[in-house]
């Protein structure tokens, strides 16, 4: 028997609470788990092969082999630091089923054993999330699934909640142990710094997110292979898919990683809103390449989506029909990136300072005749030089809306007007500076 | 004016969590934003003794994160999100609207003190866009009228909690395995073949 899988008791009420989760099989996992030998729990965890669902792909049982053997003092930090533009399944996890994410870290403690301590990372705008984490952490503690002698075997955990305070930074996961270790949210060098080596107070310290921790339970139930029977070979399990922007039923769908976006947008999400014709879509979240009608039928795996030309990233799917004007849109998400960096590097601080300037221009019909190369010039400057992913992100939407709308770009700079006939406006009027 | 023996205690709890003091410091800021309402130079000063960390430790995590408040808020604290899947859906006829409706711009606070605005970046909701939070609790799919009905109520002083989402919004077609599948099924099935894209 295969399944259920992680969203299927999300909309059960009262699951938050210990006592319905329990009744819906939780904690089942945990005294398996409880009850293996701890190398055949990793063994299945890599066998299970569970891509990392916060951006990279990378495999947990493979960042747990990067820990350095004889380490005494390991963290285990979830990241839930959640504010990837168009993701929001954490959320749902951390608000309705909060006690699913602590059973999976205390599994992943008991499997990397020295393991004391581990954190969980919530953005600061989630305060329900906190609340119920926090809720969760206190009934499970009570009823002896964490703290000392969990269960009887000999094996002593916590787990805290650590409350970001509005930075998107800090979910690059350098800067998220920056941020725990009580300092500003930048990111570090890598090498030295790598998380598993050099995390927490130099120890240590495996960053996940929320939705790739939860996947340990069906491994540990149904074991790597029941698990693999979803998904295809390279990615196997299910995802959680964000779909949000102009379709008629946005919402987080959980479908394996074989679904194709055009099966996400008309089978799951019901078509285009108000049936107008589809233009364009960003198929992991704000820093990723984005799509045209023609890659449509990609199938949605990190390989594949990889060979299509972008990245399955968070699966923060925004999707734009016909009325959106491109330039808009690119201004929103490059506001998004210059407000929200961290300024250590100067491309990355400087750089997406003057994209926004430069296209905010434009989109007010200011623009000027050589700027639409000049942003490309820009985006040049920036590539491969920034700090971190954050300044690398920055010149995606900028490079990809100009190289597959630049008719509309140059429309805006030679007509001072946009050639769409658009329902809302998308960006501030208030000149950046 | 010190910070109170309980929230003294729930600080040195905090502060036990972690391997060092300086680790708690964004966790004791929380509970200095709570007693305080924003965090001044004397309460940095407190938190840095507290913490046997230097004030210029303080200052300088505080004026990173946007959440700790330099200066004090209104009763209710408004934030619309305006990153891309709510600016498709309108979040700024929404900002425009708000700030109609209460005469003050993004970043300001009613003259009563009673309510602050701010545009605010992707708040996690993106599904169920467009989004805003009153202190930090979501608000989905907002429209001017479930503005009017929100306003009302901080007019009535009430407290106001997170929208939680209907299971309907997002049913999941059929055929698609979240349920449990019998041994045998496949569960990777081919749905019905969707609709073609309207030309
Ligand atoms: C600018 C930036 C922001 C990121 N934000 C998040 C985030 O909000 N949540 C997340 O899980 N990972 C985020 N990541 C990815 C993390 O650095 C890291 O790869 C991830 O937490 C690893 O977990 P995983 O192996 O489970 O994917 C971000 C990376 C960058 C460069
Ligand atoms: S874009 Fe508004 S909540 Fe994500």
């Amino acid at each position: 028997m295969v399944g259920p899988r992680l969203y299927h008791y999300l909309d059960v009420p009262g699951q938050h609470t210990l006592e319905v989760y329990e009744r819906n099989g939780g904690y089942q996992a945990l005294k398996k788990a409880l009850s293996m030998d701890r190398a055949t729990l990793v063994d299945q965890v890599k066998a299970a092969a569970i891509r990392g669902r916060g951006g990279a792909g990378f495999p947990m049982g493979n960042k747990w082999g990067t820990i350095p053997p004889g380490s005494t003092t390991i963290y285990i930090t979830c990241n839930a630091d959640e504010s990837e533009p168009g993701t929001c399944s954490n959320r749902e996890v951390l608000e309705r089923d909060p006690h699913q994410l602590i059973e999976s870290m205390i599994i992943c403690a008991y499997a990397l054993e020295h393991v004391r301590t581990c954190y969980i990372y919530i953005r600061g705008e989630y305060r329900l999330g906190a609340e119920r984490l926090n809720q969760a952490i206190q009934d499970a503690r009570a009823q002896g699934y964490l703290g000392d002698n969990i269960m009887g075997t000999g094996f002593n955990l916590d787990i805290w909640v650590f409350r970001g305070a509005g930075a998107y930074i800090c979910g690059e996961e350098t800067a998220l142990i920056e941020s725990i270790e009580g300092k500003r949210g930048q990111p570090r060098l890598r090498p030295p710094y790598f998380p598993t080596v050099m995390g927490i107070t130099n120890k240590p310290t495996v960053v996940n997110n929320v939705e790739t921790i939860i996947n340990i339970i069906p491994v540990v139930l149904y074991g790597a292979d029941g698990y693999k029977a979803y998904g295809t070979e390279k990615s196997p399990g299910t995802k959680l898919y964000c779909m949000s922007g102009h379709i008629k039923k946005p919402g987080v769908y959980e479908a394996p990683f074989t679904v194709t976006l055009r099966q996400l947008i008309w089978d799951f999400a019901g078509g285009m809103l108000n049936d107008r014709k589809f233009k364009t879509l960003i198929p992991g979240g704000a820093s990723f390449q984005w799509f045209t009608e023609e890659q449509l039928d990609t199938v949605m795996g990190f390989d594949e989506v990889r060979a299509a030309g972008s990245n399955l990233g968070s699966t923060g799917i925004m999707v734009m029909d016909e009325t959106t004007c491109v330039v808009d849109a690119a201004l929103n998400l490059v506001h998004f990136f210059a407000h929200e960096s961290c300024g250590k590097c100067t491309p990355c601080r400087e750089g997406t300072r003057w994209l926004e300037q430069i296209i905010w221009r434009i989109e007010h019909g200011q623009g000027r005749a050589g700027e639409v190369d000049q942003l490309l010039d820009i985006t040049d400057n920036m590539d491969g030089k920034c700090f971190c992913l954050l300044g690398e992100s920055a010149i995606v939407p900028v490079r990809s809306s100009i190289s597959l709308f630049r008719e509309e770009w140059d429309h805006h700079v030679t007509h001072k007007n946009c050639m769409v006939q658009r329902d809302y406006r998308m960006s501030s009027t208030a000149q950046p500076h | 004016m010190p910070l109170s023996e309980a929230a003294l205690a729930e600080c040195h709890e905090l502060i036990a969590r972690y391997p060092t003091a300086k680790c708690a410091l964004l966790q004791i800021l929380w509970v200095a934003q709570r007693e305080y309402g924003s965090i001044n130079q004397d309460v940095m000063r407190e938190v840095a003794e507290l913490l046997r960390i230097r004030p210029v430790e303080v200052a300088d995590v505080v004026s990173f994160y946007f959440m700790y408040r330099k200066q004090p808020m209104g009763t209710y604290t408004i934030s619309v999100c305006d990153t891309l899947s709510c600016a498709l859906l309108g979040a700024f006829n929404l900002i425009d609207y708000l700030e109609g409706k209460l005469g003050i711009k993004c970043g300001q606070t009613t003259p009563d003190g009673r309510i602050s605005l701010e545009a605010a970046e992707c708040l996690g909701a993106c599904s169920d866009a467009p989004v805003l939070t009153v202190d930090f609790y979501h608000q989905l799919k907002v429209t001017p009228e479930k503005i009017d009905e929100l306003l009302a109520r901080m007019e009535r002083g009430e407290e106001i909690g997170q929208e939680m989402r209907p299971p309907e919004w997002w049913e999941t077609p059929t055929g698609w395995p979240t349920t449990p599948m019998p041994d045998g099924q496949n569960p990777n099935p081919q749905p019905n073949q969707p609709t073609q894209v309207p030309k």
